[in-house]
Order: C-alpha cells, then sequence, then structure tokens
C-alpha cells in the first residue's frame, strides 16, 4: 500500500509540464539517438550531461533514463528497415526484421516491436517498483565490507561482459587509479596532482565520459564508416496483424522476464538479454527453422528482452549505487555530480527524485508508444542523414560540453588528450565502460576499504568472511574463474 | 594480439609502475587504517600483473593479422584530432563562436567534401544553436572574440 501511495506521489510529479517535457524530450532523442547508428545511449547522455549541469537533477535524470530506454526502441528501426542496429542490443532483432521488411512487411514488424517494447518496458518499470525499494531495504544492512564486495563485484562483472574479461578489468583498474588523482578524502594528502594545482580536484567526471564516449566513440566511427542504407521511408501501415500478434505474446513475456534478470544482474545489459531471449526463443519454437528467415517471434523476444533489461539496469543503480551497465555508470555519474548519493540511502533521503524517475519511465513508455505507431516513417527519415554530417555537430557540442563544465580550456585538453585514447582503446577493443564505473565507484571503494580495515585494526580477514561478503566475493571468483575454467573444459575437451 | 594493441596494454602497464612509484611516496599506512597510499599502490601492482598477464596470455594465441593495422582512414582521424587541436589553440583568440565554426567548415568541407550550401548551412545552424544553448539560455561564459561573441 505505501508502495502505491509512492508510486502514487511519483505520477503527481511526473505529470507536472516540467518534467513531462523533460521526459517526452528524453524519449524522443533516444530515439533519434537508437535510430542513427554510431552514437548510442551512452554517448548521448554523456555528450548533453554539460547540458544539465546545475540544473534541476530530477528534470535531467527524467531524461537521460528517457535517453536510455527510448534508445532501445530507436535501434530497431534501422536493425529492421536497413540490417543495421543502431545498438549493439538491437542486433538480434535485424535477423528476422530486415528479412520481415525484405517480404514487404516493415511496418507491421516495427508495429510488433513497438508493442513489445512498450509491455517489457512497462512490466520491467513494475518490477523496478517493486524490487528496488526491497534490495534497497536490505542492502540498508550492508556494512562497508558488504560495500567493498559489491563494488568488486560490479566492476568485475562489467569487465565480463565487455567482451575480453582481462581488458575490461585492466580499464576498471584504470578507471578506479585516475579516480584517486586529487586530494585523498580522509587525510587531505595530494595524490598524483604533479605539482598541478588544476589537479586538485582530479580529473573531473563529465571531461572523461564525453572524451571517451563522445570524442574517442565519434574518431572510431569515422575511420569505420557508417554505410548508409536505402531506406524507404513511407511505411504506410505499422499496426500488426492479429496472427502476428497471438504468435508473440508468449515471446514477448519470456523475452521481458528474461531481460529485466539479466538487466537486474550488476554488469550484464540489453545486448546479452536480447541474444539470450532470441536464443530461448528459437530453443522453444516447434519450428526454429524460420528464425533468422522472418519469424516475428526473432523480433518480439529481442525487443522485448533489451526493454525490459534497460529497466532492470536502473535497479542495482538507485537500490546499491551499482550501475548494471555502461549507460547506468554515466547516468550514476551524473547522480554523483548533482550531489545525490545513490544507493539505499536514496529511497529514504531523496524520495521525491527517486519515484518521479521511476513513475516517469511508465509515462516515457506509453509516450515511446504513441510516437512509434505513428511517426515510425518520420523516425526512418533520419536514416538519411549522413554521419560525415552529424558527427562534426556531435564533436562541436563535446567542445562546448567540456568547456562550459568548468570554463577551463585545460579541460578541453584534457578531454582531446583522453579521446585519443579512447579512440584507440576502440580500435583494440580496450572497453571504456568499466573504466567509467571504475571512476565513479572509486571513491566508495576507497572509503569502504579504509573503514572495514580501521573497523577491524588492520586485519583482512572480516573484510571478507562476514556472510553477505563472503557470498559476493564468492560470485565474484566465479564470474571471474569461470571464462578461463571453460577454456580449459573446452580444450580438455577437444584433447579427448 | 597486433602491435597497435601491445602499444597501448604497454602504455596501460606505464601507467602502473608510474602509479606504483608515485604511491610509493605516500603513507602506506596509518595509526590503525590503509594511508593515502594504500589502494594506490595495490591498483598500480593490479593494473602491473594484469597487463602482463594479458601478455602472457596473448603470446599463446596466433598471431593477429597485421593488415588490420593499416586504417585506409588513418588521415582522416589525424585531421579530425589536428582540427580539434587547432580549435583549442584559437579558442581564446578568436572565441568560442569562431573558432567552432572554423572546426566545423574544416571538417564538413575540407575533410568530409561536403557540397558548400551544407557546409555554410550546417556551420552556422550548429554554431548560432549552441551559443544559443550555452551562452543565452544556460548562461556559460563561453570565450569571446574582438567581434565580441
Amino acid at each position: 500500500m505505501e508502495l502505491l501511495t509512492l508510486l502514487g506521489h511519483g505520477m503527481a510529479l511526473a505529470f507536472t509540464p516540467k518534467y513531462l517535457l523533460f521526459c517526452f524530450v528524453g524519449v524522443l532523442l533516444g530515439q533519434v539517438i537508437g535510430a542513427l547508428p554510431g552514437i548510442g545511449p551512452s554517448a548521448g547522455v554523456a555528450v548533453l550531461l554539460p547540458l544539465t549541469f546545475g540544473g534541476d537533477p530530477t528534470a535531467s535524470t527524467i531524461m537521460f533514463a528517457g535517453i536510455y530506454y527510448g534508445a532501445q526502441y530507436g535501434g530497431t528501426i534501422t536493425s529492421v528497415l536497413v540490417r543495421i542496429p543502431g545498438e549493439s542490443s538491437s542486433v538480434m532483432t535485424s535477423l528476422d526484421g530486415y528479412e520481415l521488411a525484405q517480404q514487404g512487411r516493415a511496418g507491421p514488424t516495427l508495429g510488433i516491436a513497438a508493442l513489445a517494447s512498450f509491455i517489457a518496458g512497462t512490466l520491467g518499470t513494475l518490477g523496478l517498483t517493486v524490487a528496488a525499494p526491497m534490495l534497497a531495504q536490505a542492502a540498508l544492512a550492508f556494512g562497508p565490507q558488504e560495500y567493498f564486495a559489491l563494488i568488486v563485484m560490479g566492476l568485475c562483472a562489467l569487465a565480463l561482459v565487455a567482451g575480453s574479461l582481462l581488458k575490461g578489468l585492466i580499464m576498471g583498474v584504470v578507471g578506479l587509479s585516475l579516480a584517486t588523482i586529487g586530494v585523498d578524502p580522509q587525510i587531505g594528502t595530494t595524490r598524483f596532482t604533479l605539482g598541478q594545482i588544476w589537479l586538485l580536484d582530479g580529473i573531473e567526471f563529465i571531461v572523461l565520459a564525453v572524451a571517451f564516449f563522445g570524442i574517442g566513440e565519434v574518431l572510431a566511427q569515422a575511420e569505420r564508416g557508417i554505410p548508409r542504407g536505402q531506406v524507404d521511408t513511407r511505411i504506410r501501415n505499422a499496426y500488426p496483424t492479429k496472427a502476428d500478434w497471438i504468435a508473440c505474446r508468449w515471446p514477448t513475456l519470456r523475452g521481458t522476464a528474461i531481460g529485466y534478470f539479466i538487466g537486474v544482474l550488476p554488469g550484464a545489459g540489453a545486448t546479452i538479454a536480447s541474444f539470450i531471449a532470441y536464443a530461448v526463443e528459437k530453443k522453444m519454437s516447434r519450428t526454429p527453422e524460420r528464425f533468422g528467415k522472418g519469424a516475428v517471434e526473432g523480433v518480439a523476444a529481442p525487443e522485448a528482452a533489451n526493454n525490459a533489461a534497460a529497466a532492470g539496469a536502473m535497479v542495482p543503480m538507485f537500490a546499491l549505487g551499482i550501475p548494471g551497465s555502461g549507460t547506468t555508470a554515466v547516468m550514476l555519474g551524473a547522480l554523483i555530480m548533482f550531489g545525490l548519493r545513490p544507493g539505499p540511502a536514496l529511497f529514504e533521503q531523496n524520495p521525491d527524485f527517486v519515484w518521479a524517475i521511476i513513475a516517469s519511465m511508465y509515462v516515457g513508455n506509453v509516450i515511446l508508444l504513441l510516437l512509434n505507431l505513428p511517426l515510425v516513417g518520420i523516425f526512418a527519415f533520419l536514416l538519411r542523414v549522413p554521419y560525415a554530417i552529424l558527427y562534426p555537430i556531435i564533436l562541436a557540442l563535446c567542445i562546448a560540453g567540456v568547456y562550459s563544465q568548468s570554463n577551463s580550456l585545460t579541460d578541453l585538453w584534457l578531454a582531446c588528450g583522453f579521446g585519443v585514447l579512447g579512440y584507440f582503446m576502440k580500435r583494440y577493443e580496450f572497453p571504456a565502460a568499466p573504466l567509467i564505473l571504475g571512476l565513479v565507484l572509486e571513491p566508495l571503494l576507497e572509503n569502504s576499504l579504509r573503514q572495514s580495515l580501521t573497523l577491524s585494526h588492520g586485519d583482512f580477514l572480516p573484510l571478507v568472511m562476514r556472510p553477505i561478503a563472503f557470498a559476493l566475493f564468492a560470485i565474484t571468483f566465479i564470474i571471474v574463474v569461470a571464462p578461463f575454467s571453460a577454456r580449459v573444459w573446452r580444450r580438455l575437451s577437444v584433447a579427448n | 594480439m597486433s602491435g597497435g594493441e601491445r602499444v597501448l596494454a604497454g602504455v596501460f602497464g606505464l601507467f602502473g609502475v608510474f602509479w606504483i612509484v608515485q604511491a610509493l611516496g605516500l603513507r602506506y599506512w596509518g595509526d590503525f587504517a590503509p594511508g593515502p597510499g594504500f589502494l594506490p599502490l595495490w591498483l598500480g601492482i593490479t593494473l602491473v600483473a594484469l597487463v602482463a598477464i594479458h601478455f602472457f596470455t596473448s603470446l599463446r594465441r596466433a598471431p593477429a593479422d597485421e593488415a588490420v593495422e593499416a586504417s585506409p582512414r588513418l588521415g582522416r582521424i589525424a585531421a579530425i584530432v589536428a582540427g580539434f587541436v587547432a580549435c583549442i589553440a584559437i579558442i581564446e583568440w578568436l572565441g568560442f563562436a569562431a573558432s567552432v565554426a572554423a572546426y566545423l567548415a574544416f571538417l564538413l568541407g575540407a575533410v568530409e567534401r561536403q557540397r558548400p550550401a551544407v557546409v555554410a548551412g550546417v556551420t552556422i545552424g550548429t554554431t548560432v544553436t549552441l551559443h544559443l544553448i550555452f551562452r543565452t539560455w544556460l548562461g556559460v561564459p563561453l570565450p569571446e572574440g574582438p567581434w565580441g561573441f
């Protein structure tokens, strides 16, 4: 009952004209960002971050959340129409979506994707509404030992799903290290400042987020080049038939469940969720041979999964202060920048903020559905904008954004340097998300570690022997060891 | 592991060594708890260890196709970065609007070879929009040039 009261209060806030406007702008931008290949929601949030500096945190976060889940909708359009996934989470959608478009069913395919996304987004938000406060309540019992273990687990999990575990871990440690630049939070000693006054405050989160997700990403895409597909924007009928809907009911619900639970896991995200949902659907189908040749279930399941995962990824971010994906890592940094402390205390100290965001997600999903079905042709038109015109605009926005953060040219030089580093990282597949996560979580990690060791008078054993901390470390151990074990097992199997 | 990847991993390894050396100059342990040098030292050690493992495991894999190394678009990347550097360098003299406009015109006209009308339209549109958002709406004191904007 209390939950409904809180959600009702959040709804009242979400329906105020200001928050409604930010929600609309967020989901619209998310749609556009998702539809445009070469710019993802992480980059979108990072590049727009400076615009919100000093503004209303609730309105800004409503917009960022809108960009995140809106991009999941938008990514579908490119997947279906030109087989170029706007987002990595839409890769699976392109397999059957494009085939259906080739068969003249682009409209109904986009329609079923929008419906599946809406159902999954709404149910995922419902899951967020129920699970996040419960998890936050349970996490109130967490001491510094549990937080330390949780952050280590979050970093390892994100490193695991970033491609190469080893590269992910390297980037996570680089992020943690960069965050130690500046004044030590407990004693006040300066660290790694090299005698430079401008380094006393450390390296700003915005500078690195824009550098890696904005500039680095742009350079990498400019090198690869984005193919332009021939797009027929005259999509007349985006409403699926009754038969489509009957075929997609259960795949949508299964995709939602899979996506939500994978999204909740720290580190796992929408992309993995969509892969698993597609694989499960193919496995369960009586006609698996249709998959890849135009099965509408092959569109509904991954679309439901990636949208539910976007909502699920918000659960650990709000309840524990541990992001579930790269985009939520950037959002977490934004919350800290706004002076909020994500984690269990957020529900007690800033209930208006949390419940307004959650309520806005219900509203945003409705807006997305309303935008998607009638306006799909307009979004498809965006595909005609060449990347050659788009990326100079993104770079100009990066310059303005980084400068505006503290009116400093030094930040611009840093952004330029880290942007080039980001390009090489992208080129050699060193993921940026664990670095950003390490940067954001280092203060909490260091404080937890030092508090734990102070409480135990320097004894390391209590750090790992408390039950919850032990369980979290055990999961971390499995995360780190499992890929190596699997490789050894495969080799042994081949040898035998 | 390709040559470039090896260099990048080496950079991260050197970064770890630098962190270790710097952390050794900080207090490792206080009276009851870790000092400011404790975590950075272990982060540096972990980083060096991870890079070493990465090198070791990559040696056991088949060598990467070196053809991947040569990028036909590297000149394009260099031009974008050089333009970015030039833009930052002139921003205090020419002001934000003129510098960003010059950078946009350079990217669209010289690097991407767009039609003059597109170059002019996108350059003017983007510069004016950014000026309106950051200067007028958000009140950011963007650097001004000799002509007052």
